[in-house]
């Protein structure tokens, strides 16, 4: 539990109240802070966070001989935290390292100025974020909509890529830019936000609402990639080679044309509507998300409930019936796409603890 | 003042005495404290990190919400709201309040938290937090991993003598069950609520922040291991609700049990190592969490990256070699796809709980 101390408030002038700040609290400012004297307020609950308005927050690391995910790891933990500026030293950076380290961090955002040389790789804030910057609503309303995004290229990828692996490759690399080019990177932009407390917001638990449906995002994002990594794993690859140039993927693929079996084209039937109803969820629970919709997630969080056990009954029976009728040739396949299907499950149930998530923090809240 | 956005604000902090300084309050937050505690003029102050947090003296949150119609679990998610937002003071208001809302809901409250008061009235009923909390609410994440790792053992037993000991697994089956309703649920909730009040000890606000999403895919791993107790009961025909019963009412249910895993032996023991070794990785997880070891949660996130892949890889291959085997049958064919798809998501809940350590301590 933090400690806490006690104090009074004075009054001074007419209704007016001034307080004492504690000495060792002010003696910890450096002296540019001290100079400037000025401090930001915000009132949470009923508390009132003070901090000076001059972040005195930099971190600074020497590394010996660090490995290339060591820095990513420093440069993405720092931002996450909210520094204001970052230094990681070493004797000798690789070109390698110092060209991913360039390419992470613009990729991440746009508004830190770098300094990287042999010995250093350091960035900084090229300006205050005002506070005309984009609300939580529109930083989550964007997450969502790149989400559905993916979800439509998942069901687009799973209705070819038996029979169109070009296609399918194309949709793989689009998936891919998606997960790791956007919503990873507009998650770590609110988590960064929310560390610098620079969200409107009411209260606490508003922050960790918006920490916490954040998270589940990221990780709805990631269970909607996982289709993707399911097919990979379909055409023998590792999701890495999605990297590469779509003419060398393509000759290492191996993959059969399933879609003369019933069993298999039921499966797929299956798996496809079942991706559809999620989409249209997900579309419901968007709004009760953005407006903070406690009452309506709350009916809708039993239907949710329904709904995913319908999901996994579905897939179930399909699964069962398809698997004891087919070839063991088939069989293998069938059980990747039990694979999809789970990760069809895992995104069903993403969007129910959404759902419960913005019920449980606003029910309350409702009039 | 500076400048004033709503609840936010600048301003600039005086010189006053020999070193000093101090600072004039918002009015409008002033204009917020009731008369009491206008009079009293003291404040409670803590720190965290370079942030000063400052409240009136027995500041206490106050909701009261004047309902109608609301069905019995939307009283009690109502209390649930109320209670993780951390409101010191909740009541409902409602018309013909009857004895049954009452007293499940006074159950539930009790068993949820024993710092509470809880107070009936013809159509109220409200919750209080007593004077003095009764626990540290910093060992709640430590104790929730506790449980979990406890569970993970338990579901690997629960594998293990499925076909074999159908008594004993009842008796697992109950624990869990325990466990998941009484446990880990419970402790999610304290946490959420002792995390809004600020009764969690934390280094600054990103500490806060991943305390919560901690609590809470920690309360996801719970889910994912009660899911390999509910596809044992589809098998035994129980309802997975009725583990609340005694054991002596259970085993006289479970004549007419299909196979779990039936004779795929080799895949059940690989299950059983996967457990055993998720609980272990938990285990390994919680240390560098709780001593927020940002240097050994990455190195053990990369450990734990290349342990999940060969785990994933010999899972893989017992699942494509029972799937072409001549031990597959249609009842056993579901539960061990479907314990197979649990335990390899516990594994990644696990792996995704340090890796998201690393990232928000590594620099510290």
């Amino acid at each position: 539990m933090p400690t806490k101390s006690r104090k009074r408030v004075t009054r001074s002038g007419k209704g007016a109240f001034s307080l004492y700040l504690p000495k060792k609290w002010v003696d910890n400012w450096n002296e540019d802070q001290l100079q400037e004297r000025k401090v930001d307020l915000l009132e949470l609950d009923d508390h009132l966070i003070i901090s000076p308005v001059r972040k005195n927050s930099s971190k600074s690391l020497s590394l010996n001989g660090g490995t290339d995910d060591e820095i990513r790891q420093f440069l993405l933990c720092t931002y996450v935290r909210g520094y204001e500026s970052a230094d990681l030293k070493s004797k000798e950076f690789s070109d390698k390292q110092m060209s991913a380290a360039r390419s992470f961090m613009r990729l991440l955002d746009e508004k830190m100025i770098l300094d990287i040389s042999e010995d250093r790789i350091a960035y900084g804030r090229s300006f205050k974020v005002s506070l005309e910057s984009p609300t939580i609503s529109q930083m989550q309303r964007l997450l969502l909509e790149k989400i559905q995004e993916s979800l439509r290229l998942a069901k687009e990828l799973l209705e070819h890529f038996d029979e169109n692996p070009t296609r399918a490759i194309h949709l793989l690399k689009m998936m891919r830019t998606l997960e790791e080019e956007d919503v990873d990177r507009m998650s770590m932009q609110i988590f960064r936000r929310a560390s610098r407390m620079e969200l409107r917001f009411n209260s606490f638990a508003d922050l960790f609402f918006v920490v916490l449906t954040t998270d589940l995002l990221e990780k709805l994002g990631d269970g909607i990639y996982g289709i993707a990594r399911s097919v990979c794993r379909f055409y023998g690859m590792d999701e890495e080679q999605l990297l590469f140039p779509t003419d060398v993927i393509e000759k290492d693929i191996l993959m059969e044309n399933f879609s003369g079996s019933q069993a298999f084209e039921d499966m797929r039937r299956v798996i496809l509507s079942m991706l559809e109803e999620c989409e249209v969820k997900l579309r419901d629970v968007m709004d009760h998300i953005l407006e903070r919709k406690g009452a309506e997630s709350y009916q809708i969080m039993h239907e949710l409930s329904e709904f995913n056990k319908s999901l996994v009954e579905n897939l179930n029976t399909t699964a069962q019936d398809a698997f004891m009728s087919s070839e063991r040739r088939v069989r293998m396949a069938l059980l990747n796409m039990m694979d999809v299907g789970q990760c069809i499950i895992a995104i069903g149930e993403s969007i129910e603890e959404l759902a419960k998530e913005i019920a449980m923090f606003y029910f309350c809240e409702k009039s | 003042m500076v400048e004033e956005d709503g609840i936010r604000s600048v301003k600039k902090i005086s010189r006053a005495g020999s070193g000093g300084y101090s600072l004039y309050l918002p009015k409008r937050w002033i204009n917020n404290w009731s008369e009491a505690q206008q009079k009293e003029k003291e404040i409670e102050m803590f720190e965290v990190g370079d942030q000063l947090i400052i409240s009136p003296k027995q500041s206490r949150k106050v909701l009261t919400k004047n309902i109608e119609g609301a069905s019995q679990e939307e009283l009690i998610y109502h209390m649930l709201s109320a209670y993780i937002r951390g409101a010191d003071n909740f009541t409902i208001i409602q018309e013909g309040l009857s004895d049954i809302n009452i007293g499940e809901i006074r159950n539930i409250l009790r068993f949820l938290d024993e710092n509470l008061m809880v107070r009936a009235e013809r159509n109220s009923i409200s919750f209080e937090n007593r004077p003095v909390a009764a626990y540290d609410p910093g060992l709640f994440i430590p104790l929730l991993f506790d449980k979990l790792i406890e569970a993970e053992n338990l579901a690997a037993d629960l594998v293990n003598d499925c076909d074999t000991n159908p008594i004993r697994c009842i008796h697992l089956m109950r624990m869990l069950y325990a466990i998941e309703k009484e446990d880990v649920n419970r402790l999610s909730l304290q946490i959420f609520r002792n995390l809004s009040r600020c009764r969690s000890p934390a280094k600054d606000f990103v500490d806060i922040n991943f305390k919560w999403s901690s609590a809470n895919m920690l309360e996801i791993i719970g889910d994912a291991l009660y899911g390999v107790v509910q596809i044992v009961c589809r098998s035994y025909g129980i309802n997975p609700n009725d583990l609340q019963y005694p054991a002596e009412y259970l085993e006289k249910k479970i004549v007419d049990r299909s196979p779990v895993l039936g004779d795929a032996e080799k895949l059940r023991m690989q299950l059983v190592i996967d457990l055993r070794e998720g609980a272990i990785m938990l285990s390994k997880a919680k240390e560098a969490i709780v001593s927020g070891d940002g240097k050994g949660a990455f190195d053990y996130k990369d450990e734990l990256r290349e342990q999940v892949r060969a785990m994933e890889a010999e899972l893989a291959d017992s699942m494509g070699e029972f799937s072409t085997s001549s031990d597959v049958t249609e009842e056993s064919f579901l539960s061990v796809v479907q314990i197979s798809i649990r335990v390899r998501e516990i594994m990644y809940l696990t792996k995704s709980l340090t890796k998201r350590a690393a990232l928000i301590y590594f620099s510290d």
